[in-house]
């Protein structure tokens, strides 16, 4: 695996360079976007990006690895979403509402973020309409993910939820271990390896 | 099948793949096209490098074959062991890893847009290779294979397992361009 010893700085110009095929994002506008993503977070796998009970302050890019958001219940930890490179993460509810963290995300590669924070990011969104047109256009495309899953998980078939999970994400089989797909999708890793 | 009709198949899919190539990587900025989208899994450019490898062997190993005189109208394609393997495995649909050789893998290195611009030259090269491809005998045993040169492919089966390992890893890399696109994980 090649070591990310510095990928602060091609982190921004990926982003930039992602942003730019958004037709109606002006390159000065992405220029000042893309500094304001100061802060830099590297994690071994394992390690918490955040902790339940934790408000959320930042909006994090992720460069390259891969991480998991899960819901801690009981002695079980629901598995309710990934992240991996070219995705935005947070704790979503924490950071709109300012309200502590319910949720944990957990690093299960190597990771290499960069990050806005939640005031800068909001202060961004007021000042630029194109930047609010584009932050609208990514939570409408996660809405529509959530509500993708909620179908999934009201199906009362494993099979029929793997089949549309297949369907809607065919690469994530190839990145995520099973036993996390399992728990996304609700059923023991067992009854997975079995319907695979 | 017959050779005219093999030939314009390879014809038609080469243009495709130059066309397509064209198209949707020419506008993508050289930081996306050298974009991996994993650990150690081919960014656009490597997947086109890879390809320019072989085709850096296997273009001019065609022309060398093709300048031997054979008269033939059309006759049916036939295949020999090794090529009907050769072209199975490499066809885009079967979903099948295999491994690289090493001098072919070119994971890691940089790479500029000369990169594109020496693939879309191959496929040019490959379309004349192609044309003159039908004066010529396709079951002919004439090009060297270049892991093993003892062995040789029918110059039919050649073309055939050119194009199709093109076409293997040009959707390879359309899937990267796919990926190249922010999204939200809440």
């Amino acid at each position: 695996m090649p070591a990310f010893v510095d990928f602060a700085i091609p982190a921004r110009t990926l982003l930039t360079a992602l942003l730019s095929q958004v037709p109606y994002l002006p390159a000065a506008e992405i220029e000042d976007f893309v500094a304001c993503w100061t802060k830099t977070v590297a994690l071994k796998r394992g390690d918490f990006l955040v902790q339940p009970g934790q408000v959320e302050q930042y909006l994090y890019f992720i460069h390259h690895g891969l991480l998991r958001i899960f819901y801690p219940s009981g002695d079980e930890e629901i598995c309710v979403g990934f992240g991996h490179g070219n995705t935005l993460i947070c704790s979503f509810p924490s950071f709109v509402a300012g309200q502590p963290s319910e949720y944990a995300i957990q690093a299960l590669r190597q990771c290499g973020l960069i990050a806005i924070s939640r005031r800068e990011f909001q202060d961004l969104l007021e000042r630029s309409p194109a930047l609010a047109r584009f932050w609208r256009f990514e939570l409408e495309k996660a809405l529509v993910g959530r509500m993708e899953h909620e179908i999934d998980l009201l199906m009362p078939e494993p099979a029929h939820r793997l089949a549309r999970l297949r369907a809607r994400s065919p690469g994530i089989f190839q990145h995520v271990p099973k036993k996390y797909l399992a728990s996304y999708l609700r059923m023991t890793p067992e009854t997975l390896s079995r319907l695979r | 099948m017959n050779s005219t009709a093999f030939l314009t198949t390879l014809q038609t899919a080469t243009q495709q793949l130059r066309a397509t190539a064209q198209a949707e990587f020419e506008p993508l900025d050289l930081a996306l096209l050298n974009h991996q989208p994993a650990p150690g899994s081919w960014s656009i450019l490597e997947c086109l490098e890879h390809l320019n490898r072989y085709s850096r062997y296997y273009n001019p190993q065609l022309a060398k074959a093709l300048t031997k005189p054979d008269v033939v109208t059309s006759q049916p394609i036939g295949y020999s062991w090794l090529g009907r393997k050769s072209v199975d495995m490499m066809r885009p649909d079967n979903r099948k890893k295999h491994t690289t050789l090493k001098h072919m893998n070119p994971s890691g290195s940089r790479l500029g847009r000369e990169v594109l611009t020496e693939f879309l030259a191959h496929q040019t090269e490959l379309l004349d290779l192609l044309a003159r491809a039908h004066a010529a005998d396709l079951n002919r045993k004439a090009v060297p294979v270049e892991f093993f040169k003892l062995l040789k492919l029918r110059l039919g089966e050649a073309l055939e397992f050119v194009v199709v390992h093109q076409q293997r890893h040009l959707q390879q890399a359309l899937r990267v361009k796919a990926g190249l696109q922010v999204s939200l994980a809440c």
